[in-house]
This record gives C-alpha cells, structure tokens and sequence, in this order.
C-alpha cells in the first residue's frame, strides 16, 4: 500500500509540476476514490504534498528564473488570507459537500481552460507595468529571452483569493485559477506563469496545511509516501517543462481535470467505483 | 538589476532546496525507522510531544519533523524575500512580505486553537 501511495504521489507530483498546480487535484481524488482514505485526511496529505511538489519544481524554475518573486509575493497576500478561510471552512463540512465542491470547481477550471487554449507563448508582451512586477527570462523552446510587463493586478489579487480559498477548502494548490488568470488576464507568459505559480503555491498550502496539522489530519502513514512520491514527480516535472509547448501542457491539464471532475461529482451522489 | 534578481533568486532556490532536503531526510529515517521497529501511529503528533517522541527514537515523530520542515520552509522563504526586499528598500515588497507572515501565523494560533 505504501508503494502505491508513492507511485500515485509521483505521477501527481509530475503532473502537477507540467502544468503548473499543485498536483493536488490528482492526489485527493486518489486517496479518496481509489484508496478510500477520508477526504480531511486526504486534504491534509494533499496540502504536504503539494507544498513539496511547489518546493522541489520551484528550486528548478528560480534558477532558470521563470518565477517572477515580486508578482509571486503580491498574490501571496491574496492566497493566503483565501487559504486560511478556505481551510477553516473546510474543516466543518462533510465528505459529500466537499467532493461536490471539488467537482464542480474543477469542471469548470477545465471548460475554461479549453475555451482559452488559443494563448500560448509570446516574445515580448508589453503591460501597464514593466518595471517593478515585470520579469524577463531565456526560453530556451523559443531560443530568445521573454520580458513582459503586468497588467490588472487587483484581478490577480482576487484570483488568488479565491485560489487560496479553493486551496484550504479542497487541499488543491490553486494553480488551477492563478496560470489561466495570470497568462489570460494580467500578460505573463505561461512558463513564468506556471513558475510564478508553483511558487506561491508553497505558501498557499503552508497557510492551511497548519490548520490541518494542529487538528491531527495529518497521518503520517499516507502523508509521507505521498509527500516522497510527489517531490520525485515533481523534478522530473520541472525538468520537461521548459521542452514542451505550453499550449500542449495547458490542453492536457484540462482534459485531466475533466475526468477527476466526473469522479468527484460522482463520489459526491454516492458513486464509486471502489 | 537583472543580476541581482538572478541571485537572489538563486539564494531563494537554495533556502527552498535546503528545506525539502532536511525535510525528506527526517521522513525517510521515519520510514526506516517504522519499517525496522514495525510500528508508527496514523497522527501526527503535536509539538509538545515531538522532543519525547525524538528522544526515543519515534518513528512518527521522525515523519513528523519531517513534515513540519516541509511546511515551514514556504514560511522560510517569505522571510528570506522579506528581509532581501528590505536591503533593496522596496517598501511595498516588504510589506506584502509581512502580511503573508502574519497570515501564516494567524493559521498557526487558529489551528492550536482548534
């Protein structure tokens, strides 16, 4: 059992790492459908989880410097206040509610990210601020260096309210919403997009993860596998994104999302397939 | 500019890197330590109890330790940018830098609270 909890946590963790989230909307529906864990408990494992998986990617993508610190640092006010919220709020409701929560979020995060798909990477995008927030790297799938600017921070800051709430509520790291939004709304790039986001990730997760710890979710048992197993995706992850389109890496998120969308929804009315 | 920002975040990548290192060495030895002994319990333990269950040799409190350093090393990194930010005198940075900590601190008292 320990084994699969390891193999499970790192395809999470290099799924996660591809496409920029957490890899928590993989582990939860796992631990819960496949492996019958209560889903608190599978929260909490999650949120570990995906705090190394934000980790380990985040170590690779600062010294390639596709994460933007300053953007990542503003958002982080957002995402951690939603966190908190988010995981005292989940901590009162009951299995059902919650994978119905996470159903529902998660299809629509894939139904938009398949409307938008079209966005991909560009050479140089010019914002209402290029300086402070703005940030510069060398693609090395464009062979050029990228600088961009940053537009409609107060939409970033809601988003990653939001994504912080998602996060503490469902044990998910809310790159879900924070790389559509930041590549769709605010003009950056979605490889520094992808790395900005496993950067706040990190601290999204740590604001809740806490909650969890001190209420005794955490069992190591199945936290620790998963945590090992995500954290070895995870560099292998990394290690792909920057030969890959993004576009590609987008589509294949959404149709993930999907089908854990359908299972969650599923489990929500009483169907499993266990 | 450019350099700077390269090396710090490079700094920030080896806070982080330090971090999940410590962190995964603490739960492996958990693991071996649960595979050599048998037995680990499926709770965490809490902070009052990780010295007595480390002094002898716990395994869940060796996996324990492990996730705490995992979780904290986010935390870390915030106040390595924190004070960075405050060597550059970029105000606004720092200031973010101190809310996310203080919102990370409110998650702790909340959760002791219980």
């Amino acid at each position: 059992m320990v084994l699969a909890y390891v193999l499970m946590g790192a395809a999470a963790g290099m799924l996660g790492a591809l496409v920029g989230v957490g890899g928590g909307i993989f582990v939860v529906p796992a631990l819960t459908l496949a492996f019958g864990i209560p889903i608190h408990t599978a929260i909490a494992a999650s949120l570990v989880g995906v705090i190394g998986t934000s980790t380990s990617a985040t170590v690779g993508y600062l010294r390639r410097d596709f994460s933007n610190v300053r953007l990542g640092m503003i958002l982080e006010v957002g995402t951690t206040i939603g966190a908190v919220v988010g995981g005292l709020i989940g901590l009162s409701l009951g299995r059902q509610v919650l994978s119905g929560i996470f159903g529902v979020v998660v299809l629509a995060l894939a139904i938009s990210l398949l409307r938008r798909r079209g966005q991909s990477e560009r050479g140089q995008v010019v914002g209402d601020d290029d300086g402070r927030l703005g940030g510069r790297y060398h693609d090395p799938n464009l062979d050029k260096e990228v600088s961009y600017g940053v537009r409609r921070l107060p939409l970033g800051l809601a988003a990653s309210f939001v994504a912080g709430n998602l996060s503490g509520l469902l044990g998910i790291g809310g790159g879900v919403i924070k790389v559509p939004v930041m590549t769709i709304a605010m003009g950056v790039p979605p490889k520094a997009a992808i790395a900005t986001s496993n950067l706040m990730i990190g601290v999204t997760a740590c604001a809740s993860a806490y909650l969890y710890y001190s209420r005794g979710y955490v069992d190591p048992v199945v936290t620790v596998p998963v945590v090992l197993g995500v954290i070895g995706g995870a560099l292998v992850g990394s290690r792909i994104v920057p030969r890959v389109r993004s576009s590609r890496l987008l589509v294949g998120l959404a149709a993930v999302m999907l089908v854990v969308a359908v299972q969650m929804l599923l489990a929500a009315f009483g169907v499993s397939y266990r | 500019m450019p350099g700077d920002g390269h090396r710090l975040n490079r700094r920030v990548s080896m806070v982080l890197g330090a971090g999940l290192a410590g962190g995964v060495v603490f739960m492996l030895a958990g693991v071996l330590s649960a595979v050599i002994s048998g037995t680990t319990g499926h709770r965490a333990l809490g902070f009052g109890d990780l010295r007595h269950g480390l002094a002898e040799g716990d395994p869940t409190a060796l996996m324990s330790v492990g996730i705490l350093l995992l979780i904290a090393t986010p935390a870390a990194r915030v106040i390595l940018l924190g004070v960075a930010f405050a060597r550059l005198r970029e105000w606004a940075f720092l200031a973010a830098s101190v809310v996310v900590l203080a919102v990370l601190a409110l998650g702790v008292i909340l959760g002791l609270r219980g």
